[in-house]
């Protein structure tokens, strides 16, 4: 036993610790990722098309997406549901549970309002004032990373909230379609998560057209107010063209440039940097239906959803002109515009040589309610092609 | 021991006459029975009350999985505003002890030695050597399970579908040809190898590996500005590495803390240097780059990695707690687990106190994260687990049958007596 014992401490103690090699067979399947799964994750195939955001937040079933860039989620990160307006990619980072930082991916059309406005928009979200082109420009910092060009920025500010906030961002435009990786979180937090942050950008790869790179956007919407690069989903030419449309400016509302799937688009000054946005956009087809969008709205109100029979009842019918209106006007329970105000929508659904448009209304309870008369009377004075 | 040491012989031992006899002697007393367990006294004591000061690995390694262990005296320690952290107290003097390998070897042999010398085998006595034989039986488990057993992590996303394992305590340096889309072929290096100034060469790699430096535990952050106030710049130039500062730490100490080691790595292959990359357990995603060979690679840092024939999905993990309270009642992770042999796989509820045992690994709910979202299965491979059960067993049986034999011979006796007191 003895002669055993000292065998066995002999062949534990003296020699050093071997290099293993071993072969590891990998599905052939989805992407490979030596720092997590060893099998791809089981990820909820796309049904006809993705449900992906119009500009006004309106649930629409739309083709697929143009460019596919694949990469290694770090082990740690947890995936989240895509949403209306984080259709690439979305996860949690390790960190304290109140304080995990986010990381949203988004893709868009075309510039989707061009890489210094969302830089700027960023700022704004953290309480910084906006910079002009060359002092943005000494604030970015460009890399390579597989053959594409990123737009790297990271500010720390306040957010909405006064909590302090720090974004990491990565911007790629694409000369079809602008890439968004957006890093929230606490600045302490972010300094840790940073560095593995640098080097999830590194894994980026350009796969290329065809297949969308991600599992199908759920019909979850973003949370009211939530950040997003102007969304616009990628749509075929035919339907993403901005239809031409006829209507009467109401006083007060002032007329932004329409883009994406917005046919029309305003802005209402309520003062105390407080406004209402007020967007038209023609959904293809039938759209996802009057209950989806009544629930997608109610959502961003931090309300809670209803059944399709409820949802339906909800709304309120109206003839207004020559159009059949269903209209949505609800507010949110809790104060969470800047967190002082409740929230509230007003949207119009109607049909029209067989598609369906949505006038929307989104602001502060008090003040959309006091354009109600000229919501109503921009409806009227509405003539679609 | 037990208590159930024979009695003294009532003749005094006559003086040994040959070495053997003499060693024998001194191996089998029961003076150096209860020193051994007196020490072993110590030992645990020491141990325990150092655990304020170090992990639980670290005191287990340091006592008891040694031949010499050693206590720290310790002073100082506190709040430093200079690192803005609370510091450990220092070390100043070091109380060497013998170690639990040298506790339980000497009181094997004690006890073997006492069988040799004094003990003659005999059914009044069976119930002794049975004992014994399961005490023999458990110092030896525990002796191979401190040698033979290793643990693991695994950690599962709902949904998450997995068939390794990860360390948590031991790094390993992985450098996996991805050049094969259905194939990937990991040479790792492990931690223990990685020191500075460590050239390591090894058939399958088509370059050399040259340890720049290493710390067993360091954090990481981008760079903002020149290296000072113990952040050092990375002596990298590949990929992250030019982009990065570290903060060499001393490593964990407790169960609260986790060491991150980091290491810089020189590539040659003959006459091409690769560069130097940074690789850190902070960073837990690989690097790329190609050798002249034409073969793809990817290099990180990570747990040390034990892969599995079979997989497991996590479909979902439920916490239940105590009605209106946050008190934990259950953790229940409700995986498949699906092997080659069945590709369609089994539902198994994996909960506290009740493990999987699949393949000579057992897999326990260990611990949960991300609101209950993500499990941590502690995964435990340890050939010897049966033995603690089976000298249990022996050491019962043992107790049962020489209490029995004293009973049976304590009533045989009575009865003796009576009839003597009634005839």
């Amino acid at each position: 036993m003895c002669v055993g014992m000292a065998a066995i401490f002999a062949a534990s103690c003296s020699q050093e610790e071997p290099i293993r090699v071993f072969e590891v067979v990998v599905p052939e399947t989805g992407p490979r990722d030596l720092m997590s799964e060893s099998a791809p994750p089981a990820t909820a195939a796309a049904a006809a098309g993705t449900i992906a955001a119009s500009q006004d937040g309106s649930a629409d079933a739309t083709s697929q997406a143009s460019r596919q860039i694949r990469w290694e989620s770090p082990d740690g990160w947890q995936t989240r549901p895509l949403t209306q307006f984080i259709n690439r990619g979305y996860y949690l980072l390790p960190g304290p549970p109140e304080a995990r930082p986010e990381l949203t991916i988004s893709a868009y059309p075309g510039a989707a309002g061009g890489l210094d406005a969302n830089i700027n928009r960023w700022r704004g979200q953290l309480g910084l004032e906006p910079l002009d082109r060359e002092a943005l420009a000494a604030e970015l910092e460009t890399i390579e990373v597989s053959g594409m060009e990123l737009v790297l920025c990271d500010f720390t500010g306040n957010a909405p909230d006064g909590a302090p906030s720090r974004t990491i961002g990565a911007v790629i435009e694409f000369p079809d379609e602008t890439w968004f990786f957006k890093l929230t979180g606490n600045p302490d937090v972010l300094t840790v998560s940073h560095p593995t942050f640098d080097a999830f950008l590194r894994t980026l790869q350009l796969v290329g057209g065809g297949e969308s790179a991600t599992a199908a956007a759920t019909t979850q919407p973003s949370a009211y107010g939530q950040d997003a690069a102007p969304p616009a989903p990628a749509i075929q030419p035919a339907i993403g063209e901005a239809p031409t449309v006829r209507y009467q400016v109401p006083q007060g509302w002032s007329e932004s440039p329409p883009g994406g799937m917005r046919a029309a688009s305003f802005q209402i000054d309520a003062g105390d940097d407080f406004e209402v946005d007020v967007s038209l956009v023609r959904l293809g087809g039938a759209g996802a239906g009057d209950a989806m969008n009544v629930n997608l709205w109610r959502e961003q109100l931090g309300l809670a959803t209803m059944s399709d029979e409820q949802a339906s009842a909800a709304l309120e019918l109206l003839q207004i002109g020559r159009h059949e209106v269903r209209i949505f006007d609800q507010a949110s329970d809790d104060p969470i515009i800047q967190g002082t105000r409740r929230a509230r929508i007003l949207a119009a659904l109607f049909d029209h040589s067989g598609t369906t448009w949505v006038l929307r209304a989104r602001g502060a309870d008090e003040h959309v309610t006091a354009e109600r008369e000229r919501f109503l009377s921009f409806l009227e004075s509405l003539e679609l092609p | 021991m037990t208590g159930t040491t024979d009695q003294p012989p009532t003749t005094p031992l006559r003086r040994a006459s040959s070495p053997l006899k003499l060693a024998l002697s001194a191996l089998s007393s029961l003076r150096l029975t209860v020193f051994l367990l007196g020490a072993a006294m110590v030992v645990v004591f020491l141990a325990t009350i150092d655990q304020v000061h170090l992990g639980i690995h670290e005191v287990i390694d340091i006592y008891f999985r040694r031949f010499i262990a050693y206590y720290d005296l310790r002073k100082g320690g506190g709040f430093d505003e200079s690192v803005g952290a609370i510091l450990p107290p220092t070390p100043f003097f070091r109380i060497w002890l013998p170690g639990g390998y040298t506790l339980g070897a000497l009181l094997l042999v004690n006890l073997i030695a006492a069988h040799v010398v004094r003990f003659k085998l005999s059914l009044r006595k069976s119930g002794i050597f049975l004992i014994h034989a399961g005490i023999v039986l458990l110092l030896l488990g525990e002796l191979f399970t401190g040698l033979l057993a290793r643990e693991s992590q695994m950690t599962l996303d709902e949904g998450q579908t997995l068939n390794f394992s990860e360390d948590p305590l031991e790094a390993e340096l992985a450098f996996v040809d991805v050049s094969n889309p259905g194939l990937e072929r990991h040479i790792v290096i492990p931690e223990s190898r990685l020191r500075p100034g460590a050239v390591i060469a090894h058939p399958d790699l088509p370059f050399r590996v040259e340890v720049v430096d290493f710390h067993a535990n360091a954090r990481l952050r981008t760079k903002e500005g020149p290296a000072g106030e113990g952040w050092l710049d990375v002596p990298a130039n590949q990929d992250l590495g030019p982009r990065v500062q570290w903060f060499p730490m001393a490593p964990a100490r407790t169960l609260d803390e986790v060491s991150l080691p980091a290491v810089v790595v020189r590539l040659r292959d003959g006459g091409r240097d690769f560069g130097s990359w940074l690789a850190s357990r902070q960073i837990p995603v690989s690097q790329a780059f190609s050798t002249s060979d034409g073969r793809s690679w990817r290099l990180a840092l990570r747990g040390r990695r034990s892969y599995k024939d079979f997989s497991i999905t996590l479909n979902e993990f439920q916490h239940e707690r105590y009605p209106g309270t946050n008190i934990p009642k259950d953790f229940s992770s409700f995986i498949t687990l699906t092997s080659p042999e069945d590709r369609i796989g089994r539902d198994i509820r994996i909960w506290m106190n009740h493990p999987l045992r699949h393949e000579g690994y057992t897999f326990y709910q260990h611990q949960f994260a991300n609101d209950d979202t993500t499990s941590i299965l502690l995964v435990v491979n340890n050939p010897s687990w049966l033995i603690p059960y089976i000298s249990c067993v022996v050491v019962f049986l043992g107790l049962g049958v020489q209490f029995g034999i004293g009973l049976f011979t304590h009533l045989g006796r009575r009865r003796k007596n009576s009839a003597a007191a009634a005839s």
